[in-house]
C-alpha cells in the first residue's frame, strides 16, 4: 500500500516534467466549441448583436471623440483593411474614444474603436493601419466569439432536444449579462489569450500588407510604446507578452519575406487628419 | 408469537440446509456502481482533473470553474441492468449443481447539473444517483435435496424484490485562485432509500412446508462534502485532486420476518422457549428497528488529464477508499479518452474498476460477503450543435469472485456479476 501511494506522485512528477510544459495555448478547448463550422445566419446575427451590446458598454466607459474629420478617416483606413479581411458578411464601425490612453478595442461583429491617446503616439498611417488590421484580426478569427461561445438560436433537433431538458429561455437574457461582464473584463482587465494577441499580430501584419501598408508599421509602434495598455498582459501570467509578440511579429515577417519590404507609410496623409 | 431475528436464522439454519443470507443491501461491496454524468461517464469515470462542465460538482467541484458562463446538463434516461450468478448454489436428487441468479434493472434520470457564474466564481447546482438497483428475483427450482432424509424439497421458491435508491442533491462553489489554480466545494444532501422484500417457499415432497417472508425497510439522511483542487501546470496538462466522503445524520431501519415451519415433528428448545413447528396453525415473527448509522470511508480521487489537441485527450483517475468497519481499504482506477471526428461528433471511451471492498473469503469462516472484482469498459457518442449536445453512452461491467449464500455453511460458490446501462443526455450551455 504505502509502495503504491509513493509511486503515485513519482508517476506525476514525471508525466508533467515530460509532457506539462511542451507545450502551450488553450488546452481545454474543445474543437465543438470553436464556432468556425458552424457559422449560420443566426450565429452571426447573435455575434453582431454581441458585438453591439458590447459596444454599447465601450461607449459606457469612453465618450467618442467628438471629431467627424477624424473619425471619417479612422473609418476609411479601416473599411480599406476590412476588405481584405475575410468576413464579408460583416459591417465594420469604426470610431475614435476620446481618451488619453493608449489603446484599442474590438467588440465582435465589427465594432473596432482606437483612443485619442494611442493616435497621438503614431507617426504615420500605416502604424494605424495596423493596429486597426490587429483589431479586425481578433474579429475575424472570433476570438471573443470563441472564448465566450457566442452562438446563434438552435434550430436542430439536438438543439430542441436540449431545449426541452434544460428548458433555456429563461436564462438567456442572464447568461448574455454574464457573457457581456466577461467580454468586458477581457477587453478591459485581463486581455485576450496570448495565442490569440500572436494570431492577430498575424493575421493583421498580412491583412495590411495587402492593402498596400508597410507590414513593420506594427512593430515599430508597438516599440514605440513598449506597452499597448491592456494588452500587455498575460493571460495565463505564464510569459512576458511584449517580448513574445515582438519575437512573433519578427517571425512572420521573416516567413512571409516582409522584413525588408517597404510599402506606403502615408505620414503625411496621416498628418493632415490627425491633429496633433 | 413473536421471537427474535438472530433465533429464527438459528432455528433455520438448524432444521434446514438452504437458507440464503438474507438482508443484504443494494450493492454495499462497491463503489463504483453507477457512472454519473454524461461526459464523464463515457470516460470511464476519469474526470477528476476535467470537471469542466456540471458534472464537475460530482467529480471535483473545482473544475466547474472552467465551465461555460451557464452550463447544464441532464440524462433523460439512465438503464442499467444487472445480473448476478452464483454457480452450483444449490443441489438437486440427483447430484445436479443449480445456480443461483438475481437481476435487477432502473430506468431514471441520473443526473442533472447547472453551473453558472455568481460572484467572482462558478456556483453549480446538481442532483445525482450514483446507486440504483432494483433487484428482481422470480426463480424456482426442484427436488433439491433437504436435511430430510427420504423427503427431498419438490419446489424451491425464491421471490426477491428489492430497491434501494442513493440520491445527492446540493450546491457547488468553484474559484479560480489563479488562471491556472481552481478550489472548489460541493456540498450534497445525502438520501438513501431501501426497501427489501424476500419471500422463500421450499415445499417439502411429503406435504410439509417452510415459508420465510422478510420485509426491511431503511432510509438515511446526511450530507457529502467534497473538496477539490485543480492546477493547470500547462495549457496541455490538468491534475485535479478531491476528497469526499459521507456522513449519516439520521437513520431509520425497519425490518420484519415472518416466518413459519411444518416441516419438523419434533418442538425446538431455545433460551426456554419452546418453537412447535408441527403446530402448523402458528407463524412466528419478529419485528425490529434500529437507527445505527452506517460509515463511509474517505474517497480520495487523483486525476490527470493530457489535453493532446483540440480534438484529442486522455484522462486518467486513481480512487483510494479507506478502510472502514468491515470495508477494506481499496484503489479504483479509470482511464479514459475523447476524440472528435468531426468538429460536431465525438466518442470517448474508457475503463474502469471497481474493486469489491470485502476481503477474500476464508475455507473456513461462514456467513462472509461477496468478493467480486468487476472491470468495466464505457463508449459514448456525442452529436454537437452549437451551444447543445445530445450523448448516446453505454458501459459494461464484468467481474468474477467468490460468495457464500447459504447460511452458517462454509461452502464457497463461484460468483459472477454482469453490468450495463445505457443512458441518453443532453448538454446545454451559454
Amino acid at each position: 500500500m504505502n509502495k503504491t501511494i509513493r509511486v503515485i506522485p513519482a508517476l506525476l512528477i514525471i508525466s508533467i516534467i515530460f509532457v506539462g510544459f511542451a507545450f502551450a495555448g488553450d488546452g481545454r478547448q474543445r474543437v465543438s466549441s470553436i464556432s468556425s463550422e458552424y457559422s449560420d445566419v443566426s450565429d452571426i446575427e447573435a455575434e453582431i448583436r454581441f458585438g453591439r451590446e458590447l459596444a454599447a458598454r465601450i461607449l459606457g466607459n469612453y465618450s467618442l471623440l467628438d471629431d467627424e474629420k477624424v473619425n471619417r478617416y479612422v473609418n476609411l483606413v479601416g473599411k480599406a483593411l476590412a476588405l481584405y479581411a475575410g468576413r464579408p458578411e460583416l459591417r465594420y464601425h469604426f470610431g475614435v474614444l476620446d481618451s488619453d490612453e493608449i489603446n484599442a478595442f474590438a467588440a465582435p461583429g465589427g465594432y473596432i474603436f482606437i483612443t485619442r491617446g494611442a493616435l497621438m503616439k503614431m507617426d504615420n498611417e500605416a502604424q494605424l493601419a495596423g493596429v486597426l488590421a490587429h483589431e479586425i484580426a481578433h474579429i475575424v478569427k472570433k476570438h471573443v466569439v470563441n472564448e465566450l461561445n457566442i452562438k446563434g438560436e438552435e434550430g436542430s433537433g439536438v438543439g430542441g432536444l436540449a431545449g426541452l431538458i434544460g428548458g433555456p429561455t429563461a436564462s438567456v437574457r442572464g447568461a448574455l449579462e454574464q457573457a457581456l461582464d466577461d467580454a468586458v473584463d477581457i477587453l478591459f482587465n485581463r486581455g485576450y489569450k496570448v495565442k490569440d494577441e500572436i494570431e492577430a499580430d498575424r493575421v493583421g501584419i498580412l491583412v495590411a500588407s495587402v492593402a498596400g501598408y508597410d507590414p513593420s508599421a506594427l512593430r515599430e509602434f508597438l516599440s514605440s510604446v513598449k506597452s499597448f495598455e491592456k494588452e500587455d498582459r498575460t493571460y495565463k501570467g505564464e510569459h512576458p507578452i511584449f517580448e513574445v509578440r515582438m519575437r512573433e511579429i519578427d517571425e512572420t515577417l521573416k516567413a512571409h519575406g516582409l522584413q525588408d519590404v517597404k510599402k506606403a507609410k502615408a505620414k503625411d496623409r496621416f498628418y493632415e487628419n490627425i491633429k496633433k | 408469537m413473536k421471537i427474535s431475528r438472530s433465533k429464527i436464522y438459528y432455528i433455520v439454519s438448524c432444521c434446514l440446509i438452504l437458507f440464503v443470507v438474507p438482508g443484504v443491501f443494494a450493492d454495499d461491496f462497491h463503489y463504483v456502481n453507477m457512472l454519473v454524468g454524461n461526459r464523464a461517464a463515457g470516460l470511464g469515470g476519469a474526470y477528476t482533473a476535467l470537471s469542466d462542465d456540471s458534472a464537475g460538482c460530482y467529480y471535483n467541484p473545482a473544475g466547474i470553474a472552467f465551465s461555460p458562463h451557464i452550463s447544464l446538463s441532464a440524462s433523460v434516461n439512465a438503464f442499467s441492468t444487472s445480473t448476478k450468478a452464483y454457480k452450483d448454489a444449490l443441489r438437486d436428487v440427483n447430484g445436479n449443481t443449480l445456480d443461483w441468479k438475481q437481476e435487477s434493472s432502473s430506468l431514471l434520470p441520473n443526473f442533472f447539473g447547472m453551473v453558472r457564474k455568481f460572484g467572482p466564481g462558478k456556483l453549480g447546482l446538481s442532483y445525482a444517483v450514483p446507486d440504483s438497483i432494483r433487484r428482481q428475483q422470480k426463480q424456482a427450482f426442484h427436488n433439491i435435496k433437504s436435511y430430510l432424509p427420504g423427503n427431498p424439497i419438490e419446489t424451491y421458491t425464491i421471490n426477491i424484490n428489492d430497491n434501494d435508491e442513493t440520491y445527492l442533491f446540493g450546491p457547488s462553489y468553484a474559484y479560480k485562485l489563479s488562471d491556472s489554480f481552481t478550489v472548489g466545494a460541493t456540498l450534497y444532501i445525502y438520501y438513501r432509500d431501501v426497501q427489501v422484500i424476500r419471500t422463500q417457499l421450499l415445499q417439502f415432497e411429503q406435504g410439509q412446508h417452510y415459508l420465510i417472508s422478510y420485509y426491511d425497510t431503511k432510509k438515511d439522511w446526511g450530507y457529502k462534502p467534497i473538496l477539490g483542487v485543480i492546477w493547470e501546470p500547462s495549457d496541455k496538462l490538468a491534475i485535479g485532486l478531491s476528497a469526499s466522503k459521507v456522513y449519516i445524520t439520521s437513520t431509520d431501519h425497519e425490518e420484519q420476518v415472518i416466518f413459519r415451519d411444518t416441516s419438523s415433528g419434533v418442538p425446538y428448545l431455545m433460551d426456554s422457549t419452546i418453537y412447535d413447528f408441527s403446530n402448523t396453525n402458528t407463524i412466528y415473527y419478529s419485528s425490529t428497528s434500529d437507527t445505527e448509522k452506517d460509515k463511509f470511508p474517505l474517497a480520495t480521487s487523483l486525476g490527470l488529464t493530457y489535453f493532446v489537441s483540440s480534438r484529442l485527450l486522455f484522462s486518467g483517475d486513481i480512487r483510494y477508499y479507506d478502510e472502514v468497519s468491515d470495508k477494506e481499504a481499496i484503489f479504483n482506477f479509470s482511464l479514459g479518452t475523447e476524440y472528435y471526428f468531426t468538429d460536431s461528433l465525438a466518442v470517448r471511451a474508457g475503463l474502469f474498476t471497481d474493486k469489491a471492498n470485502t476481503p477474500s473469503l476464508s475455507s473456513s469462516e461462514v456467513n462472509q460477503p461477496e468478493h467480486i472484482d468487476i472491470y468495466g469498459a464505457s463508449l459514448s457518442f456525442t452529436a454537437f450543435h452549437k451551444r447543445s449536445s445530445i450523448t448516446l453512452g453505454m458501459s459494461y461491467g464484468f467481474g468474477e469472485g467468490e460468495a457464500q449464500v447459504v447460511a452458517n455453511s462454509t461452502a464457497i460458490q463461484d460468483a459472477e456479476i454482469r453490468n450495463f446501462a445505457a443512458y441518453l443526455s443532453a448538454s446545454y450551455s451559454y
